[in-house]
């Protein structure tokens, strides 16, 4: 496996969201990111569909996800009726030390106008509370349709740090 | 021939970064721009080091992370142990190996039995998996993504995914992630047992370059 990077973007102080633009081709494409932490406390990480550079407003988001915790339960869920948006972790990050959020995204079919964009996650936060969460998923966006990216948004307020780069895996 | 522009040969002094070097460049001004993060060298999988494992050492050791990754990728093949053993991480701050209990993990571990949920808050290791068998073709793979490793001021996190056959033997898989909750840069990485010593397998780390 090699990687290519397509885009990437460090964020140090307050934005609205990241883009991460350039899944042109039908190669697999990965996004990294580490550091991830909201300026509000709690906040959780979502991703949306960018068609044409324009997010995709849509309710097509169907997944499947168990979101695991080192301290009680696991949860196993999912959700067939359609989102606008795709949760990225199990838990929100903090403002204390240590309370981040840090992945691997992987996408496919985005580039491809006849095929549906899906992707697995697998992420780990240091949640607001503290503890070690885990978040393994997979989502579907039930259009057929040319993607070129996705944006990285918090459930409220800012992302307030995170280095997010987009690679194509070749 | 060189002028003495730090980087290019003739012309003004242009910006440079990745992806966008322009100039003419001898290999003075390749080293120049290699150094300073600016020279465009695709191919962000780097591979630092592969360890194949042999003559069934107690732990086995990565103390190289390279310098400059924030994210790190490792790679397991054929990882042998003795029976029902779990295989554990621990990190390295300074060459030393750190035993405190500031390890969580939350793993998922789905076999043909069924599976069951893995997990610790505080322990003094990283559990990667357990009850790993020894008996003809049981062994583990897997790769693990390393967060944040060479920064001070940050937690260093993993996220896992391997495949294995346990001692009893049921084929299964696990995946998850867990955390070093200190602020620390690592030195490396040590794998162990739970007991006895690491029969054979190959280890190796990549760190994944990302430039801004």
């Amino acid at each position: 496996m090699g990687l290519i990077q397509v885009a990437t973007e460090t964020v140090t102080s307050d934005v609205g969201f990241v883009n991460l633009i350039g899944t042109t081709t039908d190669d697999i494409y990965m996004v990294a990111f580490s550091n991830l932490r909201g300026a509000n406390d709690n906040a959780i990480p979502y991703l949306k569909i960018l068609v044409g550079g324009s997010v995709d407003t849509s309710s097509n988001f169907r997944r499947a996800n168990v979101e695991m915790k080192a301290y009680t339960s696991f949860v196993y869920n999912g959700y067939n009726a359609g989102q606008n948006f795709m949760y990225v972790t199990s838990g929100g990050t903090g403002t204390a030390t240590g309370e981040t959020a840090e992945g691997i995204i992987y996408l496919y079919n985005f580039n491809d106008a006849t095929q549906n964009n899906s992707g697995t996650i697998d992420t780990v936060t240091h949640t607001a509370q503290a503890q070690t969460e885990s978040w393994t998923g997979g989502f579907v966006h039930n259009v057929a349709q040319s993607s070129n990216g996705i944006q990285i948004l918090m459930s409220a307020g800012n992302i307030s740090s995170g280095t997010f780069t987009l690679y194509r895996v070749v | 021939m060189a002028d003495d522009l730090n980087y290019g040969y003739k012309g003004a002094d242009v910006p440079q970064s990745f992806g966008n070097n322009k100039g003419v460049f001898d290999p003075s001004d390749i080293n120049n721009l290699v150094k300073d993060d600016k020279w465009t060298n695709y191919g962000q999988l780097e591979l630092i080091e592969t360890k194949v494992i042999t003559g069934d050492p107690s732990s086995v050791s990565l103390d190289d992370l390279g310098t400059g990754y924030n994210v790190h990728f490792i790679t397991f093949t054929n990882m042998h142990t003795d029976d029902n053993r779990d295989q554990n991480l621990r990190v390295k701050v300074g060459g030393v190996t750190q035993t405190s209990s500031s390890y969580g993990r939350a793993f998922r571990v789905s076999n043909s039995a069924g599976g069951y949920d893995d997990k610790d808050a505080t322990l003094d290791r990283l559990r990667i998996l357990a009850e790993v068998g020894n008996a003809t073709g049981e062994c583990w793979t897997g790769s693990l993504y390393m967060y944040n490793a060479l920064d001070s001021s940050k937690y260093t996190f993993f996220t896992t995914n391997n495949v294995f056959i346990s001692f009893h033997p049921y084929f299964s898989s696990s995946f998850g992630s867990g955390s070093y909750n200190v602020s620390n840069v690592l030195s490396g990485l040590e794998f162990y047992p739970s007991s006895s010593v690491q029969r054979s397998g190959t280890i190796s780390l990549y760190g994944i370059k990302e430039y801004s």
